[in-house]
């Protein structure tokens, strides 16, 4: 029955406090968040102890979802990706800050834009393959940058001292890349 | 003044999360200076650069992750229902505290207001007879005096106010106010004005008796004070319920695996005899066709050598008739 329903009807059940809906969550969210934590932080045994904290995150912190936005993958894997880059910058010291409830609602928890469009993970399964190879549409080079801002977390800044290039340079990399996926995933849905 | 143009410029960067420190508080810097902010184009953004995990190879957590995450749901909600329980009590606590200080605010002004207020009663009678009474020969009638919080209940028989009689021009004056005073026996009025301690026993009964109720409720709300492990054991007990709740639903589970394995056995059980019967009634066929075959082939047996016998047999008049 619960697997009829849409992410937001789901997630209105776990705000709700129905420990079966968070089941079904993880049922149907693990596999991609995982495939995600473990991409940042490599380790396994790490990556399930991460998924396993961000499931208390949700469950604790469900209300400071805004269902209105309608985009509740979007929300989860923001927190997911924010939970795994936190533990690796406190693992390499550059994070001293407490964690405290406070600490994890400003950085842990995604400040997502009000505006987002709607998005569900049953849809976005769907056009996986469109997602794949808009990705792989991309240079080498616009990838390798993707993965050093998104998977290890460096700001432009860092990836410009990492790669030895111009500030600037990195700016427009960004901007490029960025544009040019949305511009192939937007071509590939009107295909 | 902050370029619109370079915080659209920021969008992808801050979508991607990888805005440097500066930039991120001149994005905030517009924000909160209420410029028009392009939340729908920083939102579009937001939705692609979460769809790049989907280019990664798929891969599940181990099965037994479940658990473990449902272990420390589990602590966790024991947690917040421990935390619920001492805030509660600490609530609790505070109420109490809050009425036995309204008690006291309450006694305060029992003791000290109401023997102000009959003090100053007296005082105006006082007033009016020192200064208008001869007291030496006069009485006055109190039995019409009225005071202000008195119960006519609380009065006994044996300490009914008594009539005194007062003979004196001011008589009317005084008359009309009614003073009702519980367990007054007839004094001399000066007796009542010149000795305090006789005033004192006019008033001091049903004063001490409310005193004393009050203090005993005091009483009661220190030792309840004192006893800090009543609250503990308070608790105590909610935490004990807790975990008998918890019991219970453990003991649920066991009930329901084990009436789970119970019928699996029974089941078990209804097989094997069924197998058993099969056995046997296979066991039985077979030996009976085992049988019937035994009888086939000794009938066959038979049947092929009295053949053989008697087409062996010699022709009985072959030497008799050759």
């Amino acid at each position: 029955m619960d697997t009829e329903l849409t992410d937001i009807e789901l997630f209105e059940r776990v705000i709700n406090r129905d420990s079966k809906a968070l089941e079904n969550l993880y049922d149907r969210y693990s596999p991609v968040l995982y495939t995600l934590v473990k991409r940042i932080v490599i380790d396994q045994e790490k990556a399930e102890e991460i998924l396993a904290d961000i499931f208390v995150i949700i469950w604790k912190k469900s209300s400071m979802f805004d269902i209105n936005s309608g985009n509740l993958y979007s929300w989860l894997i923001n927190l997911a990706r924010n939970k795994s880059l936190d533990l690796m910058r406190r693992e390499e010291s550059i994070i001293t800050d407490e964690y405290t409830d406070e600490y994890e609602n400003t950085f842990i928890i995604p400040q997502i834009s009000t505006l987002i469009p709607s998005n569900d993970l049953a849809k976005i399964f769907s056009s996986r393959d469109k997602i794949y190879s808009a990705f792989h549409n991309l240079t080498e080079a616009q990838q390798y940058v993707l993965s050093l801002a998104y998977y290890e977390g460096l700001t432009e800044s860092g990836i410009a001292k990492k790669l030895n290039i111009p500030l600037l340079t990195v700016k427009s990399k960004m901007r490029v890349v960025l544009n040019t996926l949305s511009e192939i995933i937007a071509k590939e849905d009107k295909q | 003044m902050i370029d619109e143009q370079k915080i659209i410029g920021m969008l992808q960067a801050k979508a991607l999360g990888c805005l440097d420190p500066e930039d991120d508080k001149e994005m905030q810097d517009f924000i909160n200076e209420g410029h028009q902010f392009p939340w729908d184009e920083l939102g579009k953004f937001q939705n692609i650069a979460s769809l790049l995990p989907m280019a990664l190879n798929l891969e599940l957590p181990n099965s037994e992750l479940k658990d473990r995450v449902a272990l420390k749901l589990i602590k966790l909600i024991e947690q917040l229902r421990t935390n619920k329980i001492l805030e509660e009590d600490k609530f609790e606590v505070e109420e109490d505290y809050e009425e036995n200080a309204d008690v006291f605010t309450n006694i305060e002004e029992a003791i000290v207001e109401q023997p102000i207020e009959i003090e100053s009663e007296e005082t105006v009678i006082e007033d009016n007879l020192v200064s208008l009474l001869n007291p030496e020969n006069n009485n006055f009638n109190l039995d019409e005096i009225t005071l202000p919080d008195f119960k006519s209940g609380e009065v006994s028989d044996e300490n009914s106010v008594k009539e005194i009689t007062i003979d004196s021009p001011i008589e009317t004056l005084i008359g009309e106010t009614k003073i009702d005073v519980p367990q007054i026996e007839e004094m001399n009025v000066e007796e009542v004005l010149q000795a305090p301690e006789a005033r004192e026993s006019i008033y001091s009964e049903s004063t001490n008796n409310f005193v004393a109720e009050e203090r005993q409720k005091i009483e009661e709300s220190d030792e309840q004070d004192t006893q800090p492990d009543l609250t503990r054991r308070s608790v105590a007990d909610k935490m004990f319920k807790a975990i008998e709740q918890d019991f219970d639903s453990l003991k649920f589970h066991f009930d329901e695996s084990e009436r789970k394995v119970t019928r699996g056995l029974l089941i078990a059980y209804v097989l094997i005899a069924v197998l058993l019967a099969l056995l046997i009634f296979s066991f039985f066929k077979f030996s009976a066709d085992i049988k019937n075959l035994e009888n086939e082939i000794k009938e066959l047996k038979s049947k092929s050598t009295s053949t053989l016998y008697i087409e062996s047999q010699p022709k009985p008049d072959h030497y008799f008739f050759s």
